[in-house]
């Protein structure tokens, strides 16, 4: 099968997706769609690994610091007072 | 997404929708439930985010019971079941905007020129993506990480800790931080590339390759 170009729907709806599926916005039918048809165009392909990998690896490092526990109650007792 | 928003009267939100100004009559022990069940279970992201806006642990802490403070105040517009979170972060946002930032001698300024202008690019394939080896951002230490976001402008600092960090869907990013969701795309994407540019920088500090 000869494979598609860049002017093809297939490469623009890729193209669309792209940020959708990094920033994990997309749905998984638009997922399906981008797996199916981003063959045809390896440096796309790259570019969704490597983002993908980023974004979890600042996910990973980052992490969420969990309140300080007398936080908590700080809050409680101004509310009260509120 | 949650429609609701901060009321009318609230010294920071001076412009909200007839739909957005709906207030509900709670009782005192609903407004209690409502904050022990919907707003409370929040307090490690909302700590979170805003330990990365001030980068303090106290000012942090002063930021977070402010914004319950103030969440208790105006529990007569948020509607009950929708999403608490979304409707503590906005508030959380414009008390550091309205309150904190004030205090910073050198307010982040941003030029969006370029941010607003990439989702109107054509030449979208190009600029997608900065190249960075992920196994240098593996190899770094979780403080270097946070040194280098804490190192962007507070604009893009937030798009990053909201999407990445706490989940929010494109539709909620733009109601926190008041901008159309282009904006928070455009926004996003700078913010990843000026990100992995603070951590090419560190990398080539330390010796890491920063090139597969």
């Amino acid at each position: 099968m000869e494979p598609l170009t860049k002017e093809s729907t297939q490469y623009k709806r890729c193209m669309e997706l792209l940020p959708l599926l990094i920033d994990e916005q997309a749905t998984s039918e638009d997922l399906d769609f981008f797996l199916k048809h981003s063959v045809n165009w390896p440096e796309v392909q790259d570019c969704y690994k490597k983002e993908k990998a980023f974004r979890e690896a600042i996910i990973a490092k980052l992490g969420i610091m969990p309140a300080p526990e007398e936080l908590l109650e700080s809050i409680r007792q101004h509310v009260v007072r509120a | 997404m949650s429609e609701n928003q901060e009321p009318s009267n609230h010294p920071e939100n001076q412009e909200t929708s007839e739909e957005e100004n709906v207030r509900q009559r709670y009782t005192e022990r609903e407004k209690v439930e409502i904050f022990d069940n919907e707003f409370l279970p929040q307090i490690d992201s909302m700590y979170n985010f805003a330990y990365r806006l001030t980068y303090d642990e106290d000012d942090a802490k002063d930021l977070v019971q402010e914004t319950y403070l103030k969440a208790f105040r105006f529990i007569d517009s948020f509607q009950r079941g929708t999403n608490a979170k979304a409707w503590l972060f906005r508030i959380l946002k414009n008390s550091f905007i309205n309150d904190f930032r004030k205090k910073s001698k050198e307010p982040s300024k941003v030029d969006y020129q370029e941010v607003e202008t990439y989702y109107n690019s054509e030449d979208v394939d190009a600029s997608i993506t900065s190249d960075l080896r992920i196994d240098a951002v593996q190899d770094m230490i979780g403080d270097e990480v946070s040194n280098a976001l804490n190192a962007l402008a507070v604009d893009f600092r937030t798009v990053i800790i909201l999407c990445d960090l706490e989940g929010f869907t494109y539709e909620e990013m733009a109601k926190i931080l008041d901008i159309p969701i282009g904006t928070v795309r455009s926004r996003l994407h700078r913010a990843r590339n000026l990100l992995k540019e603070k951590l090419r920088s560190y990398a080539d500090s330390m010796g890491y390759p920063d090139k597969d």
